[in-house]
């Protein structure tokens, strides 16, 4: 198995922002799955934790909910980005790019 | 606009409640559910499936309150928890909280009769238009004025707006089933207007309804509208008799309308006044003068106004003038009472504060028995803040119900008072439980829940949670601190309690001084009563005095009275301790008073 990481503080919202960009529609177990897959099993959300993020960018009116069935026809949450949402996800990916930048910076000086 | 669309989110959230939950949960067992399928599928055996989804997801239980959390209405789940233990508790000790919710009560509810009084009597004590602006012109700011100044300083005086005069009158009110002696006033016809007073029904006064044969008109007080016409909008139109003349109903006032409002101030009808020929006579004192202040005139400007022109009339007609003074209605009416007033506002306010230093002792002796379960609260996990504010949950609870008894008890009080209060104090019939005193009640609610809380909550900062367990096992008492808080306590009781005792002494005792006063005869056992025959068919001399010694006569015969004697002076009035004069009788044939029935003479 993988060596696996805790997640950043501060970047939960980033990483689901940027699921649901990708993907459009997602209900929590997908959006767990698509960052633990595309991180190659490297970033590990403390899954439940998603749902409190979740909560939090409803409130933000970042994403909307809607109620629907899952293939195995379960009734899921499915989450969608919003226009703020898209706005945010513009917002913190630069705001991570800027921060990245300066810290391989700092790193990178000899 | 974000924000505000974020408030409705939230609110809507909030009205799903119970809603949410389940769909958090339903959401959160998916994922599990899920996760569990997919350890299956990976060859995992099925229980280790569950727990390996259940280790993944972490705990559950925080994750939903995390959730709930982040919707910002925390608070209120929290706060419905500390009231319920609260009320818990309460109930928990039936007697702790009957005494202190009692004791609350007696302090809340004389707070807040006695602020209503204030409310009404001092804040708030003239119904009229800009009642500011008013004043009256009277000799040395309390005697009445002769028809002749008066209608002199109307007429030469341009500070004021309007110039109306009043004078006190009691007719016999007849025509009606009982006859009854009111009382009444006669005024000019600007009066009322001037007051800016609109009546409930019909209309106040026309122009020249004041001039002699037009003034027999005559408008109610709400009071005597109720009492003696059974509030029948049809009394407009109607004739009365008043001491035997006709007189035309033209309107009634509405409910809190008094006038005057410092002298006459049971005043229930009010009729035109026709000074005819009396504007030549500068002897008869009769009128009280009141005045409305020109838009842009201030008090100094209508005083010196005032005082050229009785200056003018006083070296004009020596001795008519002097001494006249411009005073503010209102000083006029809360002059009086409002020291009293202010001091009896004091009293009750010390009162309440010993009521709280004394249930603040009491919920600190509780505190000092609470150590262990606030010890192991704050070692499941209860915040500082989440301590204190349980505590001032409590206290507010506490608050709230004795402040709901306290109103209970301020609404009979207040009943009382208007019943029984003197007539000194102007517009007391008017005292009620209003908006302002109502939030006069919540205001004490919360600073003296805040107050008695405070001891405990400081009591428990300073409390050292390792110690109170241990401590705790042993009975309540304690720490040195707590006995200090406690001292000073009751020192401040003490103190407070000897101030009010004082205070109280001292009325007494001026009112012990004023009972003792020897008013030059045995005034025990004697019954007074008045009887006016004006306007009857017994009101010519030969039968006034065949009328009296029949009264006096069948007064006699009624069981457990001493014969009665009869007279046409007062001799002892307790209301103003004045005299009125045998010559004013006199000038008013057909009135007579029967006073001081005795026992011999």
């Amino acid at each position: 198995m993988a060596r696996r990481d805790e997640i950043p503080p501060g970047t939960l919202y980033l990483l689901i922002l940027r699921s649901l960009a990708r993907n459009g529609v997602m209900h929590g177990y997908e959006i767990a799955n698509f960052i633990q897959q595309t991180s190659t099993d490297v970033l590990q959300v403390e899954e439940g934790s998603l749902y409190p993020a979740l909560q939090r960018m409803l409130v933000k009116g970042w994403v909307t909910a809607s109620w629907g069935t899952t293939a195995g026809n379960r009734r899921a949450r499915y989450y969608r980005l919003t226009a703020a949402g898209h706005e945010q996800l513009e917002t913190e990916m630069s705001r991570y790019r800027r921060v990245g930048a300066a810290i391989a910076r700092v790193l990178g000086a000899t | 606009m974000r924000s505000f669309f974020e408030v409705i989110r939230r609110l809507t959230m909030l009205a799903r409640g119970r809603r949410f939950d389940e769909d958090l949960r339903e959401e959160m067992e998916l994922h599990m559910e899920l996760r569990r399928q997919q350890h299956i599928g990976q060859g995992m055996p099925p229980g280790e499936a569950k727990a390996a989804a259940q280790r993944r997801f972490g705990n559950v239980m925080l994750m939903r309150e995390q959730s709930r959390d982040g919707w910002g209405w925390a608070w209120i789940e929290q706060s419905a928890q500390d009231v319920r233990y609260g009320v818990r508790s309460m109930m928990r000790n039936p007697g702790f909280t009957l005494v202190a919710v009692m004791i609350l009560a007696m302090g809340a509810g004389a707070s807040t009769a006695v602020f209503s009084v204030v409310n009404s009597v001092l804040l708030h004590p003239l119904s009229y238009a800009e009642p500011r602006r008013l004043v009256t012109l009277l000799h040395g700011g309390a005697a009445p004025v002769s028809a002749a100044n008066y209608v002199d300083w109307r007429d030469q005086t341009d500070a004021f707006a309007a110039v109306g005069a009043a004078e006190y009158w009691s007719p016999n009110l007849t025509g009606i089933d009982a006859p009854e002696n009111i009382r009444a006033l006669r005024l000019t016809q600007n009066l009322l207007p001037m007051l800016g007073v609109e009546p409930m029904i019909g209309r106040v006064f026309a122009v020249g309804e004041d001039q002699a044969g037009a003034e027999r008109v005559a408008v109610l007080s709400h009071a005597l509208w109720r009492r003696r016409f059974a509030e029948n909008r049809g009394v407009v139109g109607r004739t009365i008799l008043l001491d035997g003349v006709p007189f035309t109903v033209v309107g009634v006032m509405p409910p809190d309308f008094q006038f005057a409002p410092f002298w006459a101030t049971r005043t229930e009808l009010w009729a035109p006044l026709a000074l005819g020929g009396r504007v030549w006579d500068r002897g008869g004192n009769s009128l009280r003068v009141f005045a409305r202040l020109k838009p842009g005139v201030s008090l100094q400007q209508a005083r010196e106004n005032l005082r050229a022109v009785t200056a003018r009339l006083e070296s004009e007609f020596p001795g008519s003038n002097r001494d006249v003074a411009v005073t503010p209605l209102l000083e006029n009416v809360t002059g009086s009472v409002q020291t009293p007033l202010l001091v009896v506002m004091g009293a009750v306010a010390l009162v309440l504060l010993i009521a709280c230093a004394n249930v603040a002792h009491m919920l600190l002796a509780r505190a000092a028995a609470r150590q262990k379960e606030i010890a192991v609260r704050s070692a499941m996990g209860a915040g500082g803040w989440r301590l204190i504010r349980q505590f001032l949950v409590e206290g507010f609870l506490l608050a709230g119900c004795g402040a709901v008894a306290g109103l209970l008890f301020a609404a009979w009080a207040v009943r009382v008072l208007a019943a029984i209060g003197p007539a000194s104090i102007p517009r007391l019939n008017t005292v009620a439980i209003d908006s302002s005193v109502l939030l006069f009640s919540v205001a004490i609610t919360l600073l003296t829940g805040i107050a008695f809380s405070l001891a405990p909550v400081l009591h428990t900062r300073r409390m050292q949670l390792a110690a109170a367990l241990k401590q705790g096992a042993r009975a309540a008492g304690g720490s040195l601190r707590l006995s200090q808080a406690r001292s000073l306590l009751s020192a401040s009781e003490i103190a407070l309690a000897f101030m009010l005792l004082i205070g109280a002494g001292l009325l007494l005792r001026s009112f012990a001084s004023l009972r003792a006063i020897d008013p030059g005869f045995d005034p025990s056992q004697v019954l007074s009563m008045v009887v006016s025959l004006a306007g009857s068919q017994h009101a010519e001399p030969g039968k006034r005095e065949m009328f009296y010694r029949r009264v006096v006569r069948e007064v006699a015969n009624v069981p457990g009275i001493a014969p009665p004697a009869g007279s046409t002076i007062c001799l002892w009035r307790a209301t103003s301790g004045r005299c009125r004069s045998s010559s004013r009788d006199a000038r008013n044939p057909g009135r007579a008073s029967l006073q001081r029935p005795s026992t011999g003479s």
